[in-house]
């Protein structure tokens, strides 16, 4: 890690490719949250955050930034950005979590030498296409209800989106 | 799992629901009320309180993976400051007072130095420790000397003396005893750093792990949850609707399957029979026989005796089913006989929230067998004859090219040993009598206990490694000198090639100390009073012993000593595996001299090995020093 190691052992640093589709996805949001400069500033701060973590190779840096991130797009949705750039800045700081932590655990196991692109890129591109689909799906919804629904019904839909996330907290992908 | 069940049944129904309402409103008889929205959003914000405060400490979880790049590191002998002064030579015996409070055994150790180093008299000594003038250090000599005893009970000092001001009077002391002994004390080079704890360098010893989750996405639902109660609350449907992107990748993290990992490897070596130092390509393949595998971490077992030189033993790969993948990278050949480990591979699911450990077995053996250069020195041994014809000069007279007496003349006695010259002079009949140069039967003798496996710093040659080599080039030169010469490890039966000669025997001795499991940090540790005398059955009479050990231990300076009072006339060679940059290494140091100096005196001669020099001018020191 360090060059005084006097075993001359690899490096174990993040892995370069993950770590750039992070940044990629920290500037994604950033950029959504240029509606308001609260939300901007709190995007930069998350991005900054998030990059030192990627240097440093610390996963709490990594979580906090992509927290942060996360925290500066729904600020830009409550001082009023659109659904889209909020929904796509949410996106882009899950993704940033996503893709840091992923550079994290590559570098640590298999260190910056070996060979794991492809690997990246496939895990890149499935997260991805889930954000763009969850963006699409969340654009359909905000789209056949605009305005007027009753409120009993958001509510009921609302408690059952509760529900259902208390519930897949408890769904493992771990079959025992 | 019937508590989760009952959540996704309320929750798919409360969606119907939802969806009803939304397509034609007050079907359902729900009271509409603010009040219970703005109640449901605080709810839920405290939900999501509560869980980021139970998740805050939890990290996220991966398999470690081993340096297989590096070979083991040696061993440091730099131990606990009272493990070292434990076994301390005493000044009276090999075994210095165990139960003694650590002032009572620096003294004792004080005491054995001076006797040693400076030739003082016992008493004279402890008169020195005991008034304190025995060093220059003001701190160390009041430490030890007899007035700090009589320190009253309750005074100043004692309520000040932290146990920080003593443990400084402890290290100074220990600098003292050690520049006493001759040990120089270097600290402007700190030397190697020391690790920061084990290392890992083999696959091996691992086992297959179940399934783990990782936490790969922790903190999903945290999100879901504070979109859904700030949204409710500042009526925001952007906010509300990022619990939308939040759900969806808490379901992706959930739900995503982790298949059992099913996979084969193969592994060739472009050489199985190098030579120490070239370059050999390792070539690994895995072969998927499951489903597909999206994220597969793969470690190569090279082992613990082998460095990688170029490219990476490692390898993130995704196979289809049927699919396979193929990595290689080089390894320094290192004599010995190097045997790799089963390859390790960690499995994700796709969105990495589950991981998996399994070791696929792949066998393939190394046996690299240098060709040592003898040495360009004679050996130090010690006089002794057989009745073989060789280059060691015996006491007695009789032929030879060394003059040892003259004699009277004996019928038989060959014309050319008479002295012509004092026949001429006086008329008188004699025989020159020459030392008879004899060849000696040597059994090189290896310390390869686990206690000598240590170096000056863990990137360096461990002890027994350099007497390995050492072994390998003092067995052709020796037998090039007419010996017979056989080799032993230290433990029983763990390898003895009995002395002889022969072009059979030298090549059997090069392939077993480069091979044997003994000399490959293989073998068990055996008690001296099993293998001594198992060692006394198999090795012939008039054997002399060429010990090779660190002599780190009283213990090893007591089985020189009883070796060489079973009759087998012993010399020493010692790699130092000693280093002088902390006070615990220093007293090390000091320790190892007071061993070296303790069997010399027994009169068994000590070769000590410095790393930096060369094992030539080791072996010449000794016989000009003679």
């Amino acid at each position: 890690m360090s060059t005084d190691d006097p075993l001359d052992r690899i490096d174990r640093a993040p892995t370069r490719a993950s770590s750039v589709f992070a940044l990629c996805a920290a500037v994604l949001t950033t950029g959504a949250g240029l509606y308001s400069p609260f939300a901007l500033g709190i995007c930069l701060l998350g991005g900054l955050a998030l990059a030192a973590g990627l240097a440093a190779g610390a996963q709490r840096g990594v979580t906090a930034g992509s927290g942060m991130l996360v925290t500066g797009a729904l600020a830009g949705g409550l001082v009023g950005a659109p659904v889209l750039p909020t929904l796509v800045g949410v996106t882009g700081g899950l993704l940033a979590l996503d893709l840091g932590s992923t550079a994290l655990t590559l570098g640590d196991q298999l260190g910056r030498a070996a060979e794991t692109l492809r690997l990246e890129l496939l895990h890149a591109a499935a997260s991805g296409l889930v954000g763009l689909a969850l963006v699409v799906a969340g654009l359909a919804v905000h789209e056949t209800a605009t305005g007027g629904q009753p409120l009993t019904a958001v509510l009921g839909l609302v408690v059952a989106v509760v529900l259902l996330s208390a519930a897949l907290r408890r769904v493992s992908p771990v079959t025992e | 799992m019937n508590w989760s069940r009952l959540l996704l049944v309320a929750g798919f129904s409360l969606f119907g629901v939802g969806a009803v309402e939304l397509l034609a409103p007050g079907t359902v008889p729900v009271p509409r009320s603010e009040l219970l929205v703005t109640a449901f959003a605080v709810a839920t914000l405290l939900y999501a309180v509560v869980l980021a405060a139970r998740r805050w400490n939890r990290q996220q979880t991966r398999a470690d993976t081993p340096d297989v790049e590096i070979p083991t590191p040696s061993r440091s002998p730099d131990t606990d400051r009272s493990e070292i002064l434990d076994r301390f030579p005493g000044p009276e015996d090999l075994y210095g007072g165990r139960f003694e409070t650590p002032r009572r055994r620096l003294k004792a150790a004080t005491v054995a130095v001076l006797s040693k180093h400076r030739g003082l008299d016992l008493s004279v000594a402890r008169e020195r420790v005991a008034v304190g003038g025995w060093t220059d250090d003001d701190r160390a000599a009041n430490y030890l000397a007899d007035h700090s005893e009589v320190e009253p009970e309750f005074s100043i000092h004692r309520l000040f003396a932290t146990d920080s001001a003593r443990e400084r009077s402890r290290r100074r002391t220990v600098d003292a005893i050690a520049a006493a002994a001759g040990v120089t004390s270097d600290d402007a080079d700190p030397g190697v750093a020391p690790l920061d704890g084990p290392v890992t360098v083999r696959t091996g010893g691992r086992a297959d792990s179940v399934a783990t989750q990782t936490g790969h996405w922790t903190g999903v639902s945290l999100v879901v949850l504070v979109c859904v109660g700030v949204g409710l609350l500042a009526e925001s449907p952007s906010v509300l609707l990022g619990g939308v992107i939040g759900l969806g990748y808490a379901a992706y993290a959930r739900l995503t399957p982790l298949d059992p990992v099913d996979l084969s490897a193969a592994r060739s070596l472009s050489d199985t029979d190098p030579d120490p130092g070239d370059a050999v390509e390792v070539t690994v393949t895995l072969t998927n026989h499951g489903g597909f595998c999206p994220d597969l971490r793969i470690v190569d077992g090279v082992p613990g005796s082998l460095a990688v030189s170029e490219g990476s033993p490692r390898c993130g790969a995704v196979l289809r089913a049927g699919g396979s993948v193929t990595f290689s990278y080089s390894v320094t050949a290192t004599a010995g006989a190097h045997e790799f480990d089963p390859v390790l591979v960690v499995g994700r699911n796709l969105s990495g929230s589950a991981e998996t450990e399994r070791l696929v077995p792949a066998t393939a053996t190394m046996q690299v067998v240098p060709s040592p250069t003898p040495v360009q020195a004679p050996v130090p041994l010690r006089r002794q004859q057989t009745r073989y014809a060789g280059t060691v000069s015996t006491d007695t007279g009789g032929e030879g090219t060394e003059f040892h007496t003259v004699r009277q003349y004996h019928p038989g006695d060959s014309l050319t040993r008479i002295d012509w010259n004092r026949r001429a002079r006086t008329g008188e009949l004699t025989t020159v009598q020459f030392r008879p140069e004899r060849a000696t039967r040597v059994v090189l003798l290896v310390d390869t206990r686990r206690s000598a496996r240590a170096g000056t710093d863990p990137a360096a040659p461990n002890a027994v490694e350099r007497s390995v080599e050492a072994a390998q080039r003092l067995f052709p030169r020796l037998l090039d000198d007419g010996h017979q010469v056989g080799i032993a490890a230290f433990g029983a039966g763990e390898f003895y090639l009995a002395p002889d000669t022969g072009r059979r025997h030298r090549k059997q001795g090069r392939e077993h100390l480069a091979t044997a499991p003994a000399f490959n940090g293989g073998g068990t540790e055996a008690r001296p009073w099993y293998w001594i005398p198992r060692l006394r059955t198999q090795l012939p009479a008039d054997t002399q012993l060429l010990v090779l050990s660190p002599l780190l231990e009283p213990k090893t300076v007591r089985i020189v000593r009883q070796l060489e009072a079973y009759g087998y006339p012993t010399t020493v060679l010692s790699p130092d595996p000693t280093a002088a940059n902390t006070p615990g290494r220093r007293l090390l140091s000091a320790r190892r001299r007071l061993l070296l100096g303790a069997l010399r005196s027994a009169g068994i001669p000590v070769l000590d090995w410095d790393p930096s020099t060369p094992l030539e001018t080791v072996l010449r020191r000794e016989v000009t020093d003679r």
